[in-house]
């Protein structure tokens, strides 16, 4: 071991500092010879306007008819909507023009020609603006909403061009009675056990209305039968642990005038479903059903039959289609692996028809069933370009 | 499912090539000094200038306090898992948009300026940005820990002090606190002020540490921060008596991109606060008010120092998400681990444990390798500040705004034009001419009222130009016109008036109209709007200068503005702009 003598070497560090000198220089040159980044904000970025493009990246699916199905796709960097009348062999883009968000879309389908978008942002917390058509997308009648709107399953409901309700990403649910020009915040019943958080806002018939959401400890949610102008809670079931999340879609109607809906219960590594109906004038269903663990997509076409179709976590797995035909008490190997990937959607359009959305790696596929789902086939979808829709009346 | 959106995943290429160059520089330099080093000891132990050292007089060791030396680590190891966030992929490209953009919301307007500006210079060059805040945090770490006592570490330590005021500031927005919302569970008032006190009690005398009022210190300034956060809490301003307020943290937490199982509860308890808030959050107050109370107290240090770790452990959970590590621009573990750093120490170090004497022999023969690692982590600053100190004029230089600032320029004079003699509704719902303004000044411009880009930044310009004239702000009118012809009602105007808190300017007129009413402004003003397929509708952004009596006199039309995501001090160009044409 040694130490400093009489020269000590520490002095030699005096020398580098030419050295580093020369180093940093360094630095900088080779910095400035790093290709420049390029940064451009989102809205200088070009409009992705290709089209007759196969897209392989389908986020939303439904098919209010047989021939009429909507969709949304992600493209980059702005979201589409896309239409299709003659059941999936050609679609249109029918974005309303002039409007763009940062957060995506959410689109509530009410029928064949009805439809209404919600544009989505996140990076501000701003409001929401929504557009509504009720010809397919040619003509589209804009708004605003008083707050960024839910990012759950139909967020918007428009009983008619005039009469409309939203739910908010507070968990607020609104109501506009001119077209959406004023929107007034909609009082909504505490529950008397348990708890739910507000995502969604559906009507079954002109007076009878829904608000579901995801509950913790109840399967409940909120029905008017005023058309909205006054709301109920009603629990569906309380025999859920405290700690379970209960996830109710929005009801549907029956053929016998009721309404019945869905609950998937999480909690713990298991997943449990109740088909709730209140045909009987209140709402009853048969015993809960383990589901696997995975991830899971459930619809239901009436309140007997239904269709689950699971596919495992392990990345590009092969899912599963069970059907029941009552009320989930029994539940059938609808068929044999077919669907690649982690299915993130599903549509029944027909008691045979069904159309689900599987993603295998970053790719989100269409899928079709014309058999009640014994077979599957990945189907294409293509984008075409049409005329450019109108926008509160206005051509861009 | 439709609108779930992606948090700031958009990455910039050749991001870890760089990173990959100046970490090989880094370790290059390194060597070269040690080969330096190396090569001039040869040279003395040649010419016969060294001493054996076993016949020097060895310096006697010092012993260490292992709360200390815990404390050390705890920081150093922190700094480096910083600086590897620094690292993630989506860093460059959102670390601005993500993390400090969204900060400068309802911050005083010298923060926000502040805030704005950062954002520009980070959008203006993110990859230098995001690598030399990389090797900074690293750096700064490395040279804590393998420094120890010794100048460098020293140099650290205080590198660390302003490094974390800097990042206070510039990345904390003062914690928050100057902003409503802002609360202990969800980090204020900052986690980095943790680092700069660790380095402060870290570079205190060792006097300190040895009589025990460094552990005492550390107890306090915990319990502090929880009475602060109590306070936070009750204010009634700060929106957490109501459902809305209290829930929007958890849910805002619980939205981060996550397992399932650890969103679950966060949600559960954003439920709870929208159905009970009055009652949670008199359970929060009264808990961080209560430990806050202990820990000052200096009472049964052991138990208040449980409840508060078990405290800090749901906070770090339900309000700060585990630092919300997977929103892909997570900086920092976030408050309470940095909190609970302190408390073990302290609890180290009133455990009553001897100080630990190295071993003489193995501290000698490691001192050579921990003096060349702690020169690495020097080195890492100074390459990563290299690229920070160079890039600060570059972006002045691309600033149009900047550079019209320094010069007092940057606007075209119109010449002998006048406002048109034309119509239109204001927010209020009264119809208003162009021109009715003549005794004042006014300030004309365009905006959407659902842009959410760049309109909104240039109301909080005008905003605050307008907080900036102070008592000459009567002389001024900041007029807007409605610039999209599908979002144009009375509603949409108001909305984004309050949304921007624009209704809180007496001087301000957002008019609107009916489309032809519009069309004739727009006309005049030779605007093209235009409403594209596929995004929001497109204005160019104009700001007209007009002088008591209806002339205009100036026209910025900022190309830098309709460019870049952001913009700096625009307000002061307006204010200045405004208090030469009210002195003429």
């Amino acid at each position: 071991m040694s130490a400093r003598g009489a020269r000590p070497w520490r002095k030699a560090w005096l020398a580098l500092i030419p050295l580093a000198v020369i180093a940093l220089a360094a630095v900088v040159l080779g910095i400035s010879r790093l290709p420049v980044a390029p940064v451009a904000p989102a809205s200088s970025l070009p409009p992705d306007t290709t089209v007759g493009n196969l897209v392989r990246q389908i986020e939303m699916v439904n098919y209010p008819s047989a021939e009429a199905g909507w969709a949304v796709v992600p493209t980059k960097p702005y979201w589409r909507v896309v239409r299709t009348a003659d059941g999936g062999g050609r679609w249109q883009d029918v974005t309303p023009p002039g409007n763009a968000s940062n957060g995506g879309l959410a689109l509530t389908v009410t029928g064949p020609s009805s439809a209404a978008v919600v544009f989505l942002a996140y990076q501000y917390i701003r409001d929401s603006t929504f557009a509504f058509t009720t010809d397919g997308g040619a003509d589209w009648t804009a708004g605003i909403l008083p707050n960024a709107a839910s990012t759950g399953p139909d967020p918007i409901y428009l009983l008619n061009p005039q009469q409309m309700f939203a739910v908010l990403g507070n968990g607020t649910v609104v109501s506009s009675s001119d077209g959406g020009a004023y929107w007034t915040d909609v009082t909504l019943p505490a529950l008397e056990t348990g708890s739910c958080s507000p995502t969604s806002v559906w009507f079954t018939s002109a007076s009878s209305g829904w608000v579901t959401g995801n509950c913790t400890g109840v399967a409940a949610l909120w029905h008017s039968s005023d058309a909205g102008r006054s709301w109920q809670p009603e629990v569906l079931s309380s025999g859920y642990a405290s700690s379970a999340q209960v996830s109710l879609r929005p009801p549907q109607a029956t053929p016998s005038g009721g309404a019945f809906t869905t609950a998937v219960a999480t909690g713990g590594r298991t997943e449990s479903l109740r088909v709730f109906d209140d045909s009987t004038g209140s709402w009853a269903s048969a015993p809960a059903v383990a589901l696997p663990a995975g991830r899971v997509v459930v619809s239901f076409e009436d309140p007997s039959h239904g269709w689950v179709l699971d596919s495992p976590l392990a990345a590009d797995a092969l899912a599963l289609a069970y059907y029941t035909s009552n009320e989930g008490t029994n539940w059938s190997l609808r068929t044999t692996p077919m669907l690649a990937g982690q299915v993130t959607g599903l549509d029944v359009v027909s008691p045979e028809s069904l159309v689900a959305l599987a993603q295998v790696g970053g790719e989100k596929d269409l899928w079709t069933s014309t058999d009640a789902g014994v077979h599957w086939t990945r189907t294409q979808m293509v984008i075409f370009d049409g005329p450019q829709p109108k926008v509160n009346g206005i051509t861009g | 499912m439709p609108g779930m959106g992606s948090y700031g995943t958009e990455t910039i290429g050749g991001f870890y090539p760089y990173l990959f160059i100046d970490l090989l520089i880094i370790v290059a330099l390194v060597w070269v000094c040690w080969g330096v080093g190396v090569g001039f000891r040869y040279l003395d132990e040649r010419e016969g200038h060294l001493v054996d050292r076993s016949s020097a007089a060895a310096p006697s060791p010092v012993p260490r306090i292992p709360a200390r030396l815990f404390l050390r680590w705890a920081i150093g190891i922190i700094w480096i898992v910083d600086g590897l966030l620094q690292a993630q992929p989506a860093m460059p490209g959102g670390f601005a948009k993500n993390v400090v953009q969204p900060l400068a919301a309802g911050q005083p307007h010298l923060l926000a300026n502040l805030l704005n500006w950062e954002v520009y210079f980070w959008q203006a060059h993110p990859l230098d940005l995001a690598v030399a805040t990389v090797f900074i945090q690293v750096g700064l770490g490395v040279a804590i820990l393998a420094g120890g006592d010794s100048a460098i570490g020293k140099f650290g330590l205080w590198a660390s002090i302003a490094w974390g005021l800097f990042v206070w500031v510039g990345g904390e927005a003062l914690g928050n606190v100057l902003a409503s919302g802002a609360t202990e569970l969800m980090g204020a008032p900052g986690a980095v002020l943790v680092y700069v006190a660790a380095a402060a009690l870290l570079l205190a005398p060792r006097r300190i540490w040895e009589g025990g009022r460094a552990y005492r210190v550390m107890r306090i300034g915990v319990g502090s921060v929880l009475l602060f956060g109590a306070l936070l809490q009750a204010i009634p301003s700060e929106g957490f008596w109501t459902g809305r307020g209290l829930s929007a943290m958890f849910l805002a937490m619980g939205h981060v991109p996550q397992p399932g199982f650890l969103s679950r509860p966060v949600i559960a308890v954003a439920h709870l606060a929208q159905s009970q808030p009055i009652v949670l959050n008199s359970v929060f107050i009264a808990v961080m008010a209560v430990i806050g109370i202990g820990l000052i107290s200096g009472r049964v240090p052991r138990r208040w120092t449980i409840a508060a770790l078990v405290w800090l452990g749901i906070a770090w959970w339900i309000g700060q998400d585990f630092g919300a590590l997977g929103s892909k621009t997570a900086t920092d573990p976030n408050l309470s681990p940095l909190l609970a750093v302190m408390l073990i120490c302290a609890w180290r170090g009133t455990q009553a444990q001897p100080a630990v004497s190295p071993v003489a022999e193995v501290q000698v023969r490691s001192a050579g390798l921990r003096r060349t690692v702690a020169l690495g982590g020097v080195l890492a600053l100074g390459v990563a500040l290299v690229p920070v100190l160079l890039g600060l004029p570059v972006a002045a230089a691309q600033s149009a705004t900047i550079e019209a600032l320094n010069t007092g320029g940057g606007l075209d004079p119109v010449s002998n034009q006048s406002l048109p003699d034309l119509t239109l509704v204001n927010q209020a719902g009264r119809t208003v001419d162009l021109r009715q303004w003549s005794d004042k000044a006014v300030v004309f411009t365009f905006l959407d009222p659902v842009c959410y880009y760049q309109c909104p930044i240039m109301a909080e310009q005008l905003a605050a130009a307008d907080h900036q004239l102070g008592a000459l702000a009567k002389n001024v009118e900041f007029v807007a016109v409605v610039a999209n012809p599908i979002y144009r009602s009375r509603s949409e105007v108001r909305a984004f008036d309050a949304t921007m808190q624009m209704n809180r300017l007496p001087n301000w007129q957002y008019l609107t109209g009916s489309l032809p009413q519009l069309e004739r402004v727009w006309s005049a003003f030779s605007l093209p709007i235009e409403i594209p397929r596929l995004q929001m509708v497109d204005h160019p952004t104009v700001l007209y200068f007009v002088k008591p009596g209806g002339n205009e006199v100036s026209l910025a039309q900022d190309a830098a503005l309709s460019q870049a995501s952001v913009i700096t001090s625009y307000a002061t160009l307006i204010d200045e702009q405004l208090r030469s044409i009210i002195n003429q």
